[in-house]
């Protein structure tokens, strides 16, 4: 079983319980915060493997706890996952270019979460 | 004297023809033997070679019965090999089954969790829209309750529409109006093609929220997002999910926001 740590951040419930169920009971450990500023703030304590962000956040919008990630040298390399209902290609491209590592486009299927994580870690 | 002298010349001469025969003679006997000698040589080799053309006969024969045997037992792996195959197949359809039913309790546990986990109106209200959003996977969307004489639907909360526009919808009135008074799920293309209202050209689903056969309120779930290529299985568990627990998660924040005196709507 794998001890990866797994930090997830969006202000949806449903999500962050689909993505707890799921992850968790693949062995990962999970840490959860429910807005932009939790994020970053979990992100700089706890150096997760993985965060998985969504979008449309309060108190700090997605772009710009990406920004600050990337700019703290404990959290420069860690993959982001962004989680977003919209799959424009444009706004894709410019997430990735923003430093985003790859992208789930909403509905949220369990199988597509596990399959992107563990590719992005390399499990 | 002469005479003598020719009796000794034929004397001679009947002596040399006579030892030359006799040499010939010996000549052919001597060739005879080894005529003989090859001959019984060559018998020799023809029964040795004879010997070998029945024991490589015999290897031939050997071998084309091993032959048959390594082709019997190629035979029975190809079909053990066969049968494996349709054996693995078969589990990995069932894997990925238990996989795919694994993933749908997920989506159903966690929406069901999600409205039974509060109390409060608001928060069941935003679970409704979370669930439509994230799970299903529509942004547009209309929740209604019937009003307590059950003559019209009133917006309680919304995603992505015009609240306004949306506001209350007389029972019997377009899908959503008749879905109240019918009590069955609508669903395009499923023998439903019932009359829409304007405001209903983009709806996808409807959705009675009942108690038993009551229908408390109704679900409509306009524009599904635009890469969701139709519905899916979850997708039809989850609007029964919904039809059940939803109306059950708002009946019972109504009467505990009555006894906590909570304002309403």
């Amino acid at each position: 079983m794998s001890t990866r740590k797994l930090l997830l951040v969006d202000d949806f419930t449903t999500l962050l319980l689909l993505e707890r169920m799921v992850l968790d009971s693949s062995g990962y450990q999970i840490l959860a915060a429910k807005d932009g500023e939790a994020g970053v703030r979990a992100a700089l304590a706890h150096r997760p493997d993985l965060i998985l962000l969504g979008t449309d956040l309060p108190k700090m919008d997605a772009p710009e706890v990406c920004r600050q990630l990337r700019t703290h040298g404990t959290t420069r390399a860690i993959p982001i996952l962004l989680v977003r209902s919209r799959d424009a290609q444009d706004e894709v491209e410019k997430g990735l270019f923003s430093g985003y590592d790859g992208v789930i486009i909403k509905p949220m299927h369990p199988e597509e979460l596990l399959s992107k994580v563990r590719n992005l870690l390399g499990d | 004297m002469a005479m003598k002298k020719d009796g000794e010349g034929q004397g001679s001469y009947v002596f040399k023809v006579r030892e030359d025969t006799r040499r010939y003679v010996q000549d052919l006997l001597n060739e005879n033997e080894k005529l003989r000698r090859l001959v019984a040589s060559l018998d020799s080799e023809k029964s040795r070679l004879l010997g070998e053309k029945l024991t490589l006969q015999e290897k031939m024969l050997s071998l084309r019965e091993e032959l048959d045997r390594i082709y019997h037992e190629q035979s029975d792996l190809r079909r053990q090999l066969a049968e494996v195959e349709a054996a693995n197949q078969h589990y990995s359809h069932q894997y990925f089954s238990v996989e795919q039913q694994n993933n749908n309790l997920a989506n159903l546990y966690v929406a069901s969790y999600h409205l039974h986990s509060t109390l409060d109106r608001k928060e069941v209200v935003s679970a409704i829209q979370e669930i439509v959003i994230n799970l299903i996977g529509s942004e547009e969307l209309a929740i209604y309750e019937t009003d307590d004489d059950g003559a019209a639907l009133r917006l309680v909360g919304s995603f992505g529409i015009d609240p306004v526009a949306y506001a209350t919808v007389p029972a019997g009135s377009g899908i959503i109006g008749k879905t109240a008074v019918s009590g069955e799920i609508y669903l395009p293309g499923k023998g439903m093609d019932l009359a829409r209202t304007p405001r209903e050209s983009n709806l996808t689903v409807c959705i009675p929220l009942k108690l038993g056969e009551q229908v408390f309120g109704v679900l409509a779930i306009f524009r599904l997002l635009p890469q969701k290529n139709g519905l899916e299985a979850i997708d039809y568990e989850l609007f029964n999910l919904l039809a059940g627990h939803a109306a059950t998660a708002l009946y019972l924040s109504k009467l505990h926001g009555e006894k906590v005196g909570v304002g309403l709507g």
